[in-house]
């Protein structure tokens, strides 16, 4: 899924994109709203987050041709104005949501996977994406897995890990083809990478994480669903 | 410039003017009729004065014709000798005690004049003051008259019409009863009244008003005897003081009449003028007054706006580098959560400090702006489908680690499951700061309690704590921005803002937020308007 991200501020980009990318989303950035229409049009991302104030085009303006453009893509407005945003998302411009500033990564990841909860019920159908892991419900265009009365929130990455898994149950998957297949084929990731998230995913989805049914480790190789 | 502000100002200036103009108006016009008054008083008094002058002629007359009533011979040939030397006197008749006619005797030998004037006294013979003289002399001679109470007289004036109008008779009675009766001779006594009145263009006290005054003299028909003054009234015009005057010619009368334009423009006009231009005049000062002050008012606002921007403008700012700040710590709390934990702990809790203090930021920040624009233009509701008890667990497990900090134990009771319309920032602004003053005021009560329920539409959320609680007297004031409660000494965080956000939040979501009576501590309940969600 590829997502556009247009904020002058250089470190609040950097850091949004490490957030997303860490969802598991392909991510396009742009520093000012020209280079945001250019990149739309080039690459057609799943949905855009735009920062109001930019140089250059500002964020309403992207936002106006945006929707000229494509009339279903989710926009979501990050600013430090609630009030504005608030006037023109629900009246003018037709976004589908925003973030207002200061935020935390929590809430930017909350508003996020709701959009691409969204964008999975425009392109997927209901009952699509289904499938159980052991006693995890795992529903991908929800981004939620569900034990008994538990709620679990899922990044897509997460979706994607488990979902390969899961299709492989039975296999070992080693570090280059969870890579390849969940990260994707342009990204170098370092060797802790793969780890540290399998062990923050292992906190929330096991029972026991110590203990791991879900995603067991095959030493020197990779990961093992055994179903 | 806001309507109700105009509408103040054109109050303020044109209330009192209205009052100014109703008393102004009153003022004069019992001015003016007080200046009337004054004016029929002058012009009565200069009546009067004219008429001490006719008065002082006919007393001069009485003298005259009392000397020659009482001398002289009643015989027919003495009378008419005596009327021969007697220019102002033209007949004289003679009755006896009885009232009965004794000159000119009918019968007997008498000229013309003398029997047209038999004639003409018939009716003076026969009147009954005549009778009655002549009685009051038989009954009581030189005492009293015949009438009780009525000082007797022995001379006095008669008016005797005829002719061409009054005619004057001066009458005498003898002390031996006899009447003598002495008729004026009438065009000489008119010649003379008109020689001592004053002439048109005279000078004196009363030629100042030669020119818009007319005096007349108007005899019992209401005929003008005798005019003076430029002044040409109107046929129709009525007499500014209407004057009788004294006997014998008492059915006589002396009128004044003033040209009205003048009696206009001496006063009363300039009167009004004068309360017109005073009214203006302070219209004016008002005004002025008015405008200075809003103009001072205005840039008062305007500075206090320009505060309030301010204000914003740097809370605004504040908030990228505060999401950088809050960002990159999140990011850098992941990165500790994979490595082992005994080489971040220390890290962990230092970067948790600063986690929690980046939020309190926030969370001030977010106060400050919506207290500004709840000032400015009020709060819009955006209602979405959640559920209540979700974001009560969401809100806490954001405020966990401050709460963990001062080691406050959290209960929650859950009764609010059901998926309803509510603001989440509306509901999350309002827990935020109900739980901030349990973490900055009540944290030695080690409790923050909340209970949810939901009944119909309403939801309500009870948080309560076993701090010191609320004095009682402030119960209601600690609703109101910026007030303190005392106890919460000087030092104590915060602004005073939070709990009067979390009521006009609340109201504007078709709810409230109350002080609850408790057995310890402070207990708050939060009422929401939240209608079932369809979906």
């Amino acid at each position: 899924m590829r997502v556009l991200v247009a904020e002058d501020d250089t470190l609040i980009r950097r850091a949004v994109v490490e957030v997303l990318a860490e969802e598991g989303y392909q991510v396009l950035q742009a520093s000012d709203g020209q280079t945001a229409l250019t990149l739309f049009h080039e690459h057609r991302p799943d949905f855009v987050c735009l920062d109001v104030m930019m140089p250059e085009v500002n964020g309403f303006d992207v936002c106006r041709k945006l929707r000229d453009a494509d009339a279903e893509v989710p926009i979501v407005f990050i600013s430090a104005k609630s009030e504005e945003v608030d006037k023109v998302v629900g009246l003018e411009l037709g976004a589908d949501d925003f973030i207002v500033k200061p935020f935390g990564v929590k809430e930017l990841v909350a508003r996020i996977r709701s959009i691409t909860r969204r964008c999975y019920r425009r392109s997927q159908s209901e009952n699509g994406g289904c499938f159980q892991m052991l006693d995890l419900d795992i529903n991908t265009s929800e981004l939620r897995g569900r034990r008994g009365d538990q709620v679990i929130e899922l990044s897509l990455r997460d979706v994607r890990l488990l979902q390969l898994l899961h299709d492989h149950r039975g296999e070992v998957l080693d570090r280059a083809t969870i890579f390849d297949r969940v990260w994707g084929e342009d990204y170098f990731p370092n060797s802790r990478t793969l780890d540290q998230h399998v062990s923050r995913l292992r906190k929330r989805i096991e029972i026991d994480p110590n203990n791991p049914m879900l995603i067991r480790t095959v030493h020197g190789v990779g990961y093992r669903y055994d179903g | 410039m806001a309507r109700r502000q105009v509408l103040l100002l054109i109050l303020i200036s044109t209330v009192p003017l209205a009052l100014l103009a109703v008393l102004g108006w009153r003022l004069a016009s019992d001015e003016e009729a007080h200046i009337r008054q004054r004016f029929q008083e002058i012009f009565r008094q200069q009546l009067h004065e004219t008429d001490g002058v006719i008065a002082t002629y006919f007393e001069d007359r009485e003298r005259e014709l009392l000397e020659l009533a009482r001398r002289v011979p009643l015989t027919p040939g003495s009378i008419r000798e005596r009327l021969r030397r007697e220019p102002r006197v033209e007949q004289i008749f003679v009755l006896d005690a009885e009232g009965r006619i004794k000159h000119p005797l009918p019968g007997s030998s008498l000229n013309t004049a003398e029997r047209r004037f038999l004639v003409q006294i018939t009716p003076v013979i026969n009147d009954r003051d005549f009778v009655r003289l002549a009685n009051a002399q038989n009954d009581a001679p030189g005492e009293s008259s015949g009438r009780e109470g009525e000082v007797q007289r022995t001379h006095d004036w008669y008016a005797l019409y005829w002719g061409r109008g009054v005619n004057l008779i001066f009458w005498h009675r003898r002390e031996s009863g006899e009447i003598v009766g002495v008729l004026l001779e009438r065009a000489r006594w008119m010649a003379d009244l008109i020689d001592i009145l004053p002439q048109t263009g005279m000078s004196g006290e009363l030629n100042r008003l030669d020119e818009k005054a007319r005096i007349r003299l108007v005899d019992s028909d209401g005929s003008v005897v005798y005019q003076w003054g430029r002044y040409e009234p109107p046929e129709d015009q009525l007499p500014f003081v209407d004057f009788s005057i004294s006997r014998p010619l008492s059915s006589w009368r002396l009128q004044y009449l003033v040209a009205e334009s003048w009696l206009a423009t001496a006063q009363p006009g300039s009167q009004y003028f004068n309360i017109l231009a005073g009214l203006v005049a302070g219209g004016v000062v008002l005004l002025l007054l008015a405008v200075v002050f809003y103009r001072e008012y205005a840039r008062e606002i305007a500075e206090a706006t320009q505060r309030v921007n301010f204000v914003n403008q740097v809370s605004h700012e504040l908030k990228t580098p505060l999401t950088n700040i809050r960002m990159y710590a999140d990011l850098l709390e992941r990165d500790l959560e994979g490595m082992p934990p005994e080489e971040t702990e220390s890290a962990t809790s230092r970067l948790g400090v600063i986690l929690s203090e980046s939020q309190r930021l926030s969370r001030l920040i977010t106060n400050v702006l919506t207290f500004a624009r709840q000032q400015r233009s009020g709060i819009s509701i955006r209602r979405s489908a959640a559920k209540i008890d979700d974001l009560i667990t969401a809100c806490l497990e954001r405020f966990a680690p401050p709460l963990r900090d001062k080691q406050i134990v959290v209960e929650f009771d859950a009764h609010a499951p059901q998926r309803v319309l509510v603001d989440v920032d509306v509901l999350e602004q309002i827990l935020v700061n109900l739980f901030s003053n349990v973490e900055k005021y009540a944290a030695a009560g080690k409790l923050l309690k909340i209970t949810s329920s939901q009944e119909g539409d309403r939801t309500t959320i009870v948080v309560e704590d076993r701090g010191p609680g609320i004095p009682a007297g402030q119960r209601e004031r600690i609703f109101e921005p910026f007030h303190r409660v005392s106890h919460a000494l000087e030092d104590s965080p915060g602004t005073g803002i939070g709990l009067s956000i979390a009521r006009d939040l609340a109201r504007n979501h078709g709810g409230d937020v109350v002080w609850e009576a408790a057995d310890q501590g402070a207990r708050f309940r939060v009422t929401l308007h939240t209608p079932r969600s369809e979906s």
